[in-house]
C-alpha cells in the first residue's frame, strides 16, 4: 500500500542530537538528504544522510566534530550552522551530494563564553537567511553574519541565566526563551540590551525550544520543562494564549510544519514524538465562514484554548529522550538517545 | 543484597600499590580506580629522583589510564547494545503482565520467551551481515580485518549457542523428542551445503562438477532429502535402476513431526522398516555398480565411517566454524538414533566428539552443558568466556524466566541473573555514552517485587559527568522518573555551584531553589545583596527577583530579596505609600541583614524629602511617627557599629566606604535632620487627626 504510514528504526552508533532536513530545491520535490549530530561520543560528528523512498537512511558522508552538537539550523540551501557545547558555532558546506564535499567552511570558535572565560555551551541557533542567531548558557545572544570572523552584534541579555532557545520572528525580531521560563522579544536594529517584550510565565520552568507560526508571525509555539505546549499570541503578551499538555516528561524540540501549519511535531525526554493537529478547526471555519476565513489562525481558536487539540503519540520510543524531530513534506526523520533514527514516511496531514 | 556502603565501595576510588622486588632503586607503580571500570597507574614517587615535572617528563605524561576494551563498544556492536535493550525491556514488562493474580493460573510465557529469544538471534545475525558488509571494504591483511572478522566468528558463535538454548531450555516440547528441532538448527548455521547445491545446479553439467557427489552426501547428512533428489536427477544415469531404488530410498525416510497423530514407538517401527529395506538393498548389491550410490546407502544405513568421512571433509565444516562435530551428531543420530530423548544427546554428543578427534574449545563446552541441561553451567561458561556479559546478562535472564517453574534451579538462577544483569549494567554505565542504556537495566536487577530503584542506580547518576545544563536536565528527568529526590537535588546543587563560582548568580538562585537547599540560597541571595552594595544595582538578578513568587520563602534572605525589589517597584510605580510601609516592615521585621541597613535607610530618604516638599497637602505623611521611631532607632544603630568598628580596626574602616555605604555616610546627617522634621509632621497630623476623631466621638456623644 504506498499510502500507508510506515515507520523505520535504524542504528547508527551513536547518540544523535539534533536532525534537520536539507532544503529542497523545490516544495514541490520529495525530501531526501538530511543532517545529524551527535553528542556525548567520545568523537561527535555531523553526518549527512540520504533517505530514499523506503528502507534504512544511507550514510553519505561524515565529518568530525569538536564538543556535542546542540542545535542545527540551514542557513542556506547548501550550508548549515552547527551549535556546540564547547562555545563555537561551525558552518559546514555540502552542495553536491553525490561527491564527498561536506567541509567546515568557517566557525566561530569560543563565540560563547562566561566572564572567566571559560566555555559556555551554545544551546540554539536560528537564522534568517543572512544573518544568524545564537544564544547560549553564558546568557548572551549572538547575532553572526558567514564570512566576518567577529560577531555582527552582541547582546548581553541583562540576566545570567541560560538561554536555551532562540528563533527569528521577522527579519529584525528574535525571540529567545530561558531557564527561567521567560521569552524575550528582541529587536536587533535597536541598540541597547533591553528586549522590545518580556513574556512571562509563573513556574519558573525552563524553555528548551520555540517555534514561529511560518505565515502567521504572531503565533509563538514554546515548549518546555512541564511537558506542555505554551501557545502565545504577540498581540498579547501579557499572558499565554494556552497551554496543553501531552508529553510525561519536559519537551525538547516542537515544530511548526513548514507549508501545513495547523501541525506542530514535538518530542520529549519521555522518548515521545507527538503530533499536534489543528486542522480540524480550519476546515470548519472554512466551511461556516466564520472566523473571517482563512485569515484567522486555527491555532487562535477559542476551541483551542479550551484543549481541543488532536494529539497522536507517532512514536514511543521511551524510557529514552527522543532529542530532535524535523519534518518536510510527509517525511519525518527523529533521533532518540537509543542511537536510534527514525524515519516515518506518509504521514497524515491535510 | 549488599549494602550501601558495599555498593558505594565497588565503584569508588580505591588505591593499589603494585610492587615489584625484582629491581634495585624502584618502587613499583600506584594504581588508584576511576570510576566504574578504569584504573590510573602512574610510578611511585623515588627518593634518589627528583620530583617529576612536565620539564623533566619532557611533556609526557607518566599518569596511564587503563580500561578494559570490550568488543561491545566498537561502532558495529553498539547497535546490538541498543537494540537488546527494547526486546529485555519489552520482555520484563510481559513478564510482570503473566504474573498470577491471587486465584489465577500463571499464564504460558514459552511463545513470548521463544518469540524475545529469536528477536535476540536476529539482532546477532543483522550484526553480522552489517560486519560482513564492512568486511569487504577492507584489506584482507590489515589488523582492523581481523579483527572485524574475529568478532563475525563470535557472533556467529553466540547465535548458535542462543539457537540449542532455545531448543533445549525454552521450546521443549512433550514427550522430548528434539531431532526435528536440532535439524532446523544445525540446517541454519550449516548451510555450506545449500550454497554448494545451488552453485553445482547454475553449471551446465552439475553431474561433472567436482563437488557434485560430496554435496549430495552432505545434504542427505542434514536430512534434505529432497534436495538430494533433485540433484541426483540431474545424473545422465538417473533413470537406471541402481539410481531409482535410491531414490525409492530418499523419498520414503519417514520423519517424526509432532502432533502428526504417529505415536513414538510406531514412528520407530516404520522408521525400523525403512532402515531394514535399505540394509537389505545394499546387501543384495543394487548399488555394487556406483560406489557413489553404495556410500550412499551406507550413510543411510548408519554406517559410521561413512557418515565421518563425509562430516570430516565437508566443505563447511573445514574452516573451523564451531567444529564439524555438531553437523556429524547430527547425521550419526538422524539413521541410527532418531528418536533420540533429550537426556541421551549429552552421550551422542560426546561419542561423536570422540570420533572426530576435535580439541575442546570454549565454545564446544558450553554446547555440550546445554546439551546436559546444565543452565547453571552454560550461565557460568558464558561469564568466563565472553569478554563481555551481554549474552551473560540476556542468556540468564531467558533461562530465569523459561525456567521459573523449574524450582531446584530456580532460586539460584535468580540469584545469578540479578548479579549478571547488574554487573552487564555497570560495564554499560561506566561507557561515557551509554550510561543511559546501563541505567535501564539497573532498574530491572533489583529483587522480584520491590519497586524501588537499584541503590546502585543513584550512585551511578550521581556520577555522571554535567557537561552541559541540557545532560543535566537529562539526569535529572533520570532520577525523577525513578523517585531519587536526593540525586536531583544533588545535580541542581552542583549546577548552583558552578553558576555561582562563574559569577552568574541569578542561575545559581535558580538552581539553589530548585535543590531546595535553604543554606546555599541564602548564600547566593548574601552575594546579590553585596552585589548591590557596591554597584547598587540588581543587575542580572533583577527579572528573576521580578518573578520569584512563593518560592522565595525558602529562606530568609532571598524573601527579603524579593521583598526589597517589590519596595523598588512600588516606588517605581509612584506607590509611596506602600513602599514606605514594606520598607520600615523590612527594617523592623529584622529580615533585612544589618550589613544593609544603611542602603534601607538611603532609601527612605527621598520618601521622608518627598514628603517634606508637599507641606501643602497635611493628610500626607508617607512616614508614620512609630515608623520614624523605628528608623531613628536603626540609624542610631547603624551609626553605632559603625563607630565601634572604627574605633576597633581602621583596615575594615576603609572596606566599609565603598559604594552605597560611603555615601549613607556623607548623608548621614541630612538624614538624620530630614527624620527629625518628618516626626514633628507626623506627630502633629496624627494627633490632629486624633483629635478631629476624638472631637467627632464628644459630638456624637
Amino acid at each position: 500500500m504506498p499510502n500507508s504510514s510506515s515507520i523505520t528504526k535504524s542504528y547508527v552508533y551513536s547518540k544523535i542530537n539534533s536532525v534537520r532536513w536539507k532544503p529542497s530545491a523545490s516544495t514541490f520535490s520529495k525530501p531526501e538528504i538530511f543532517i545529524s549530530g551527535s553528542w556525548d561520543n567520545e568523537d561527535n560528528k555531523v553526518c549527512v544522510w540520504r533517505c530514499a523512498s523506503e528502507g534504512d537512511p544511507q550514510l553519505l558522508q561524515e565529518i568530525s566534530h569538536a564538543g556535542d552538537v546542540s542545535d542545527i539550523t540551514y542557513i542556506s540551501r547548501d550550508t548549515a550552522a552547527v551549535a556546540s557545547s564547547n562555545g563555537s558555532v561551525s558552518l559546514y558546506k555540502h552542495a553536491d551530494d553525490t561527491n564527498k564535499n561536506l567541509s567546515l567552511s568557517q566557525c566561530f570558535k569560543h563565540a560563547h563564553h562566561f566572564q572567566s572565560g571559560s566555555q559556555a555551551p551554545c544551546t540554539s541557533v536560528a537564522s534568517d537567511g543572512c544573518l544568524i542567531a545564537t544564544v547560549g548558557e553564558d546568557a548572551r545572544l549572538l547575532l553572526l553574519s558567514p564570512g566576518q570572523h567577529e560577531p555582527h552584534r552582541i547582546i548581553d541579555s541583562g540576566s545570567d541565566s541560560s538561554e536555551y532557545a532562540v528563533t527569528f520572528i521577522k527579519t529584525n525580531e528574535v525571540l529567545t526563551g530561558s531557564l527561567q521560563g521567560h521569552l524575550r522579544l528582541w529587536d536587533i536594529r535597536k541598540a541597547g540590551n533591553i528586549p522590545t517584550v518580556t513574556m512571562i510565565t509563573t513556574d519558573q520552568e525552563w524553555i528548551r525550544d520555540v517555534s514561529c507560526h511560518p505565515s502567521q508571525q504572531h503565533v509563538v509555539a514554546a515548549a518546555g520543562e512541564a511537558g506542555a505546549l505554551t501557545l502565545w499570541d504577540m498581540r498579547n503578551t501579557t499572558q499565554p494564549f494556552t497551554s496543553i499538555s501531552a508529553h510525561s516528561a519536559p519537551v525538547l524540540e516542537a515544530r511548526f510544519h513548514r507549508n501545513s501549519p495547523d501541525h506542530i511535531f514535538t518530542c520529549g525526554l519521555d522518548g515521545q514524538l507527538v503530533h499536534w493537529d489543528v486542522s480540524y478547526h480550519s476546515a470548519r471555519s472554512l466551511l461556516e465562514g466564520t472566523g473571517g476565513g482563512g485569515l484567522v489562525t486555527s491555532w487562535l481558536h477559542p476551541s483551542v484554548a479550551r484543549g481541543d487539540v488532536t494529539t497522536t503519540a507517532l512514536i514511543n520510543a521511551g524510557p529514552l529522550p527522543l532529542n530532535s524531530v524535523d519534518v518536510q513534506g510527509d517525511v519525518a526523520v527523529a533521533a532518540s538517545d537509543n542511537e536510534a533514527l527514525f524515519v516515518l514516511r506518509n504521514l497524515v496531514m491535510c | 543484597m549488599p549494602s550501601m556502603m558495599e555498593l558505594e565501595e565497588m565503584i569508588s576510588s580505591r588505591f593499589y600499590v603494585i610492587s615489584n622486588n625484582n629491581a634495585e632503586n624502584y618502587r613499583g607503580h600506584y594504581a588508584q580506580s576511576v570510576g566504574v571500570h578504569s584504573l590510573a597507574v602512574y610510578p611511585a614517587l623515588q627518593p634518589s629522583m627528583p620530583t617529576p615535572s612536565a620539564e623533566a617528563n619532557k611533556g609526557v605524561s607518566i599518569i596511564q589510564h587503563l580500561s578494559p576494551k570490550s568488543w561491545l563498544f566498537s561502532r558495529h556492536s553498539r547497535q546490538l547494545v541498543n537494540e537488546a535493550m527494547g526486546t529485555f525491556r519489552s520482555l520484563q514488562g510481559m513478564v510482570e503482565d503473566a504474573t498470577p493474580r491471587e486465584g489465577d493460573d500463571p499464564l504460558d510465557l514459552t511463545s513470548a520467551l521463544i518469540n524475545k529469544s529469536r528477536e535476540y538471534r536476529s539482532m546477532l545475525q543483522a550484526c553480522v551481515c552489517s560486519l560482513n558488509s564492512d568486511l569487504d571494504k577492507l584489506e584482507p591483511d590489515s589488523d582492523e580485518y581481523q579483527e572485524m572478522a574475529g568478532q563475525c566468528q563470535l557472533l556467529y558463535k553466540m547465535e548458535l549457542l542462543l539457537g540449542l538454548v532455545e531448543i533445549i531450555f525454552v521450546d521443549s516440547r512433550p514427550g522430548s523428542l528434539i531431532l526435528s528441532q536440532l535439524v532446523c538448527w544445525v540446517r541454519l548455521h550449516y548451510p555450506a551445503c545449500t550454497e554448494q547445491m545451488v552453485k553445482i545446479m547454475a553449471e551446465e553439467d552439475p553431474s561433472q562438477h567436482n563437488l557434485y557427489w560430496q554435496t549430495i552426501y552432505e545434504l542427505v547428512c542434514q536430512g534434505r532429502m529432497s534436495d538430494a533428489r533433485q540433484m541426483l536427477q540431474q545424473h545422465p544415469y538417473c533413470h537406471t535402476d541402481a539410481f531409482v531404488a535410491i531414490e525409492e530410498i530418499l523419498r520414503k525416510m519417514p520423519t517424526y513431526q509432532l502432533y502428526s497423530g504417529v505415536s513414538d514407538g510406531e514412528f520407530m517401527l516404520r522408521w525400523q522398516h525403512w532402515q531394514a529395506e535399505c540394509e537389505n538393498r545394499l546387501q543384495g548389491g543394487e548399488f555394487a555398480a556406483w560406489s557413489h550410490l553404495k556410500k550412499l546407502a551406507e550413510i543411510m544405513c548408519g554406517n559410521s565411517a561413512s557418515i565421518l568421512s563425509v562430516t570430516m571433509c565437508g566443505e563447511g565444516n573445514r574452516n573451523d566454524r564451531g567444529g564439524c562435530w555438531v553437523p556429524h551428531l547430527l547425521a550419526t543420530l538422524l539413521f541410527t538414533q532418531p528418536n533420540v530423548k533429550l537426556h541421551r544427546l549429552h552421550d551422542a554428543a560426546t561419542r561423536a566428539i570422540t570420533e572426530c578427534c576435535v580439541k575442546l574449545s570454549a565454545l564446544d563446552a558450553l554446547l555440550l552443558s546445554a546439551m546436559q541441561g546444565d543452565a547453571l553451567q552454560v550461565v557460568r561458561g558464558c561469564q568466563q568466556t565472553l569478554d563481555n556479559l551481554w549474552l551473560g546478562a540476556h542468556l540468564t535472564d531467558l533461562l530465569h524466566h523459561a525456567l521459573a517453574s523449574q524450582r531446584h534451579t530456580q532460586l539460584s538462577l535468580a540469584a545469578m541473573r540479578e548479579s549478571i544483569v547488574q554487573d552487564y549494567a555497570l560495564e554499560l554505565a561506566g561507557h561515557p555514552s551509554l550510561w543511559q542504556v546501563g541505567i535501564v537495566y539497573l532498574d530491572y536487577c533489583g529483587t522480584e517485587g520491590v519497586k524501588d530503584a537499584s541503590p546502585l542506580t543513584s550512585l551511578l547518576l550521581e556520577r555522571v559527568p554535567l557537561t552541559s545544563d541540557a545532560k543535566a536536565h537529562k539526569v535529572i528527568n533520570m532520577a525523577e522518573q525513578r523517585n531519587l529526590e536526593h540525586v536531583v537535588r544533588g545535580v541542581c546543587r552542583v549546577m548552583g555551584r558552578r553558576a555561582a563560582n562563574e559569577g552568574r548568580l541569578a542561575a545559581a538562585i535558580w538552581w539553589a531553589v530548585r535543590a531546595k537547599d535553604a543554606p546555599f540560597t541564602s548564600h547566593t541571595a548574601h552575594q546579590v545583596l553585596h552585589r548591590y552594595l557596591t554597584s547598587g544595582e540588581f543587575q542580572s538578578s533583577a527579572l528573576l527577583l521580578d518573578h520569584l513568587g512563593p518560592t522565595m520563602l525558602l529562606s530568609e534572605t532571598l524573601t527579603f530579596l524579593g521583598k526589597y525589589r517589590e519596595f523598588h517597584s512600588l516606588y517605581n510605580r509612584g506607590d509611596r505609600k506602600q513602599a514606605a510601609d514594606l520598607l520600615v516592615t523590612l527594617i523592623s521585621s529584622k529580615l533585612a541583614p544589618q550589613y544593609f541597613w544603611p542602603v534601607l535607610l538611603l532609601d527612605v530618604l527621598p520618601l521622608l524629602q518627598s514628603s517634606e516638599d508637599s507641606q501643602d497637602k497635611d493628610d500626607e505623611i508617607v512616614v508614620t511617627a512609630a515608623h520614624t521611631y523605628e528608623l531613628m532607632y536603626c540609624l542610631n544603630s547603624v551609626v553605632d557599629k559603625f563607630q565601634r568598628d572604627n574605633s576597633r580596626d581602621r583596615g575594615s574602616a576603609v572596606a566599609m566606604e565603598c559604594g552605597l555605604v560611603r555615601a549613607f555616610t556623607q548623608r548621614e546627617h541630612e538624614l538624620r535632620t530630614c527624620l527629625a522634621h518628618n516626626l514633628a509632621r507626623a506627630i502633629v497630623t496624627e494627633s490632629s487627626s486624633h483629635s478631629v476623631t476624638a472631637m467627632s466621638g464628644i459630638s456624637a456623644a
